[in-house]
């Protein structure tokens, strides 16, 4: 304790007051020596035991006003201010007036040295203990995680954090399934599971760590052991028919090793062909559009309907997958996955088909029956370095398709048949390097992908007479298709920042090269002239050169792209004569510009414009036959299409109130050179050609949305509206039309929690859409469709789940409505591990659903067979 | 205090480049963020407290902890975190740069994750009035503690006596804003102040808590040294009635979804409890 400077101590007070009750109200007041007032000041009263009897604090003015309820004749006061001398006086405990004045001194405390904080989290990682959130009816860690903060689970299975996709799923730091987490996700049991850790801002290429930011989350499931082996088992059977659903699933899980098989099946419309979905992008986004399977060919389908696949999926499915993950020595790990799908599925329905041509229409009634078989092969053999200064990745994958289609059409006509196998085979290397060049860091990247695609269709009896056979009937056709194709895609890139500007460049080529042999043959009737038959040789290259800029200043944020592509076409089909070659350098620069006008208002507009080629399947030469009523070549110039397109959004976003409102506005310009020509022949079928006539295509949208929540009610309420319009010009039967279709539609949805164990909701939705075919308008259609689901949870053990839909169509001559109802009864045995579930699925046993489509010329009623009324009885186990 | 923040900021970004090697521009930048810190007053002494929060009711494992500063000067005092005092300082050296780049992204966002206490309370000494700014998700408020609940004078003192950190202390409790508080003063330190709004007790409140262990604040260091004490009077920030903070905030953590996007997002099948994040304020009402 030192002082530095020397003090005086003057006490001023007066003292006033007499009285002879010993129980005293003393007041004052306090300054400075200067005479200011001292604010806040304390005035503690004691007795003999220093024990406080009362205290107050000066006022504003300095003043205090203290009630001394004692009996003791005499007291202790003590007053305290920081930074001045404390002052201590026995006093009589009579009502009196004591003035005080203070003095400054130096505050004379011992400073206590500071602990060292504690850590409270590791870096950006957040655990989440499963058992906490873990209730009665949870069986694996999908139904734990879809309850966790933060974190959504889709109906399709993907999984999002905080609105995003996640970037990774791990289980112990290891990423066994790769965008197959379904897999684990819903059949690993959370008992096992320690924690859910949530990996935010993410990035999974170590070296990127500190330098590329990631608005990803990743999640890692921690389990209880090192040394697990887990997984589940369930069985079912229901009514009517026999129905039945089966899944066994293993799971090993040790610090090197990682293995998780599974054997699912069911045909009772669980459409479990959805965990083998892959739900995180493989490899580059530009080489998988590239690249995307060609449907060459195919039957004439039913449309099913646009709701849930429990209602009308007629399956006998059965998948099987492997996966396995080995840690090798340097750093390196190894993995191989691979999963089948063997599927039947049934389908069957009717349509009536409307084609308007110019001053006529052209109905089509087709009674159709659909037998969909499906057998598909994924491998993937990945060997990945994810170090801290190097990263190395390749993937090599192997994807088989050997499905049968087959259609059984009755129209007016008489009875067709399709018979459909599609065969298509794929392998596919991606390898992906970030390196480091003088204190650059490159990525670079690189795909090479080889196809083969022999796929035939066989139709009975055979179509399209007059071209194909001078107009007498026949017994069949049978197109052949065979392509084989090679892709590279090769890109370098880095970025770089100067002055408030990120630069990103990147430059790349991509080599392609397609061999199309075509055939369409009448086999009982010798073969067609060389214009039915395709031998193509396609040669394509794009080398390109961009540079990508981002810009922020203030509220504004700019970014703009601005590639210089160089495309290289060189089509040639020798037996027919005929060849094209494109050479092109083009521009094809976006504009992105955001501004934040407050914290409630903001603006976000776009213009991009870009040119589009046309694929190998609109530039053949040959007919193809694609179906039994649709008859494709292309006679035109090689298609290239300009497009243009601008964006504008308004949103406005209030939290504090809960009102949430945007609006978008969409338009789209695509100047194209060549016209799409349908041939409509009197028995509904197609012929399509492609000729070389200027024409534009346009399409302006607007959509808006406001919600606002309903503190008291616990109540949310949506409303949307959307108004579309898009007009264009078609050859019908050798006349230019302009099609125009407008679309409006209009939505509410509300959620209502009444209890704990009450939750209701309601969405509806109207939709108006109203088709003109050169200014004569068709029939305005009208759908709605209104859904109400409720959950009740009856104790831990037991819980029913309620859900209706009701929908109703406007059609061609008259209306349909249809009325859903499904419900679930739950049951567990906790101790056991064993659940047994009661489902039933379309109590009102509504077998038929009929809907209305609408394309540029045709409305097209169809009606589906739907599941009927079904019980089913699962008992499930955890392993 | 500031020098030691600097040293702190020195210190972790010396952390990144040892562990990471090079430093090498990342590709997302935000423009840097303009400042309005504006000093207030000048710290007479500062207190230390360690800080406990339990962040959903009765789970243990939403624990959350860090420390609070308390600054107290001769017009002022204010409590605040000690991550928030790191950030203020990192937003500061920030403000001079062009551009924030993925590095500076990263030496804050760990620290901004530490930060417990979440906000910053001013206790404006002449007025006798608690401001408290605070977050929802991101936007800012400002409202002021209802005078009514302000409780100095609701404090019961009881006879009970512990040792802390050397001084003497005194049991007194206190019911405020739904919670029974229990705190342990100094009559040794002449301060009637103490963290968040609790204070009016003859002695520097060296020790609180809650009764069910919720909220937990026990002082662990004390300076006098001179540092700034600080108000951040950005424009933005929106002034509400803390009945209006409550709701907002209550709302958020009950529909987050709602919240941040506008949006709901439906679970078809799932139990009707709703996905939240945990949500036990220092006041329920």
């Amino acid at each position: 304790l030192k002082l530095k400077y020397n003090f005086f101590i003057v006490i001023g007070f007066l003292f006033v007051s007499h009285i002879a009750i010993c129980q005293g109200v003393i007041s004052g007041k306090m300054t400075t020596i200067n005479n200011t007032p001292i604010q806040r000041a304390s005035i503690t009263v004691t007795d003999e035991e220093d024990t406080i009897i009362t205290y107050t604090f000066s006022d504003n003015n300095g003043n205090y006003t203290l009630d001394i309820q004692s009996e003791l004749l005499e007291v202790n006061l003590d007053i305290q201010n920081l930074g001045f001398k404390s002052i201590k006086r026995k006093i009589k405990n009579v009502t009196q007036k004591i003035d005080f004045t203070l003095i400054e001194e130096e505050i004379a405390l011992e400073e206590v040295l500071l602990r060292a904080p504690p850590i409270t989290k590791k870096g950006d990682t957040i655990n989440y203990a499963v058992s906490q959130f873990t209730q009665e009816q949870d069986r694996s860690i999908a139904d734990v995680l879809k309850r966790l903060p933060g974190i959504e689970v889709q109906d399709n299975g993907r999984i999002l954090y905080e609105g995003k996709a996640i970037n990774k799923f791990y289980i112990e730091g290891l990423d066994l399934l790769g965008g197959n987490y379904n897999l684990a996700n819903k059949n690993l049991p959370h008992k096992e599971v320690t924690k859910v850790q949530v990996l935010e801002n993410h990035q999974p290429i170590k070296i990127l760590d500190s330098l590329v930011f990631s608005d990803r989350a990743a999640i890692n499931i921690k389990l209880k052991n090192k040394y697990t082996f887990t997984g589940q088992a369930i069985t079912g059977l229901g009514v009517p028919a026999t129905l039945w659903s089966a899944n066994v699933t293993p799971i090993l899980i040790t610090p090197k090793e990682q293995l998780l098989a599974t054997y699912q099946s069911n045909n009772a419309g669980d459409n479990i062909g959805r965990q083998l979905h892959n739900h995180l992008s493989v490899g580059n986004p530009d080489v998988q559009n590239a690249i995307q399977k060609t449907q060459w060919l195919g039957i004439q389908q039913v449309n099913p309907p646009n709701f849930s696949a429990k209602r009308w999926l007629d399956n006998r499915t059965h998948i099987g997958a492997a996966n396995y993950l080995k840690k090798l020595s340097y750093d390196y790990d190894f993995r191989i996955n691979a999963s089948y799908i063997n599927d039947d599925q049934s389908r069957e329905g009717a349509t009536n088909t409307l084609f308007f041509i110019a001053n006529d229409t052209i109905a089509l009634l087709e009674q159709n029956n659909n037998k969909l078989f499906t057998s598909r092969l994924n491998t993937n053999v990945k060997i990945e370095k994810n170090t801290t200064n190097n990263y190395f990745q390749n993937n090599t994958r192997f994807e088989g398709v050997w499905d049968s289609q087959r259609s059984q059409i009755v129209n007016s006509n008489g009875e067709i048949t399709e018979s459909h196998k599609d065969r298509f085979f794929r392998v596919q290397n991606h390898l992906k390097s970030l390196f480091t060049i003088n204190n650059l860091l490159l990525t670079l990247e690189s795909d090479i992908v080889f196809d083969k695609a022999p796929p035939s269709l066989r139709v009975t009896p055979g179509s399209f007479e007059s071209l194909l056979n001078n107009g007498a009937p026949f017994d069949g056709l049978l197109q052949e298709v065979d392509q084989s194709a090679f892709y590279t895609y090769n890109t370098l890139k880095f970025t770089k920042g100067w002055k408030g500007f990120a630069f990103s460049p990147i430059a790349g080529f991509f080599i392609e090269n397609q061999d199309l042999d075509s055939k369409l043959s009448l086999p009982d009737n010798g073969d067609l002239p060389v214009t039915f038959s395709n031998h193509l040789d396609w040669f394509h290259t794009k080398s390109f050169f961009s540079l990508n800029t981002r810009f922020k200043k203030g509220d504004w944020h700019f970014f703009v792209s601005t590639p210089i592509n160089y495309y290289l076409y060189d089509i040639v089909d020798n037996e027919l004569d005929e060849s094209q070659e494109i050479n092109q350098v083009t521009f094809e620069p976006t504009i992105t510009v955001n501004y934040e006008f407050d914290k409630y208002w903001k603006l976000n507009t776009s213009a991009s414009w870009s040119n589009q080629f046309g694929k190998l399947q609109e530039s053949y030469f040959g007919y193809i036959l694609q179906n039994y009523r649709f008859l494709r070549r292309n006679d035109a110039i090689f298609p290239q299409i300009k497009n243009q397109s601008q964006t504008v959004g308004l949103s406005y976003r209030n939290p504090l109130k809960a009102w949430f409102w945007n609006l978008n506005y969409t338009r789209l310009q695509g100047d194209s050179n060549v016209l799409y020509s349908n041939e409509i022949l009197d028995n509904g079928a197609i012929e399509f050609n492609n000729l070389e006539i200027d024409n534009t295509t346009l399409s302006n949208s607007i959509s808006t949305r406001i919600n606002h929540y309903f503190d008291a009610l616990n109540t949310n309420i949506v409303l949307t509206g959307n108004y579309g319009v898009r007009s264009n010009d078609q050859i019908i039967n050798d006349e230019v039309v302009e099609i125009s279709n407008q679309n409006w539609g209009f939505g509410v949805k509300t959620q209502v929690e009444f209890t704990d164990w009450l939750n209701v909701e309601y969405r509806g939705n109207w939709r108006f859409i109203r088709n003109e075919i050169a200014e004569v308008p068709n029939d305005n259609i009208v759908q709605q469709n209104h859904f109400f689901d409720a959950t009740i949870n009856l104790s831990t053990r037991s819980s029913i789940i309620m859900q209706s839909e009701y929908i109703r169509n406007n059609l061609l001559s008259d209306t349909s409505s249809n009325f859903f109802g499904d419900m679930t009864f739950r049951y567990s045995l906790k101790k056991k591990n064993i659940d047994f579930e009661l489902k039933a699925n379309n109590i009102f046993n509504t077998t038929n659903y009929r809907n209305v489509f609408v394309n540029d010329f045709t409305y097209l009623e169809s009606s589906f067979r739907l599941r009927p009324r079904q019980l089913l009885f699962n008992v499930r186990f955890s392993l | 205090m500031r020098k030691k923040n600097i040293f702190i900021v020195v210190f972790i970004l010396f952390c990144y480049n040892a562990v990471f090697g090079q430093v090498i521009t990342g590709n997302v930048t935000f423009p840097a963020r303009k400042v309005y810190f504006e000093t207030i007053d000048t710290t007479q002494l500062t207190i230390w407290y360690d800080y406990a929060v339990l962040k959903e009711t009765k789970e243990e494992n939403s624990r959350a902890s860090s420390q609070v500063v308390v600054q107290i000067g001769k017009n002022y005092v204010k409590s605040m975190d000690v991550n928030k005092q790191i950030l203020d300082s990192l937003d500061i050296a920030f403000s001079k740069l062009d551009l924030i780049t993925v590095e500076e992204m990263n030496v804050s966002l760990p620290i901004y994750r530490k930060n417990a206490f979440r906000m910053d309370v001013f206790y404006d000494i002449a007025q006798d009035k608690y401001t408290v700014q605070k977050k929802v998700y991101t936007s800012s408020y400002e409202y002021e503690v209802a005078p009514e609940s302000i409780h100095n004078n609701q404090w019961k003192l009881k006879k009970e006596y512990k040792t802390v950190l050397g001084y003497k202390a005194q049991k007194a409790t206190l019911d405020y804003g739904g919670r029974k508080w229990i705190a342990w003063f100094t009559k040794e330190i002449p301060v009637n102040y103490g963290p968040y709004v609790f204070g009016g007790l003859p002695g520097l409140i060296i020790d609180i808590s809650d009764s069910e262990g919720d909220y937990v604040f026990t002082m662990k260091g004390l300076s006098k040294s001179k540092e700034d004490i600080y108000i951040d009077n950005n424009p933005e920030r929106e002034r509400i009635s803390q009945k209006e903070f409550m709701a907002t905030e209550e709302r958020y953590h009950k529909r987050p979804d709602l919240f941040i996007t506008g949006k709901t997002v439906r679970y078809v099948g799932a139990p009707p409890k709703r996905k939240t994040l945990p949500y036990n304020p220092i006041e329920k009402n």
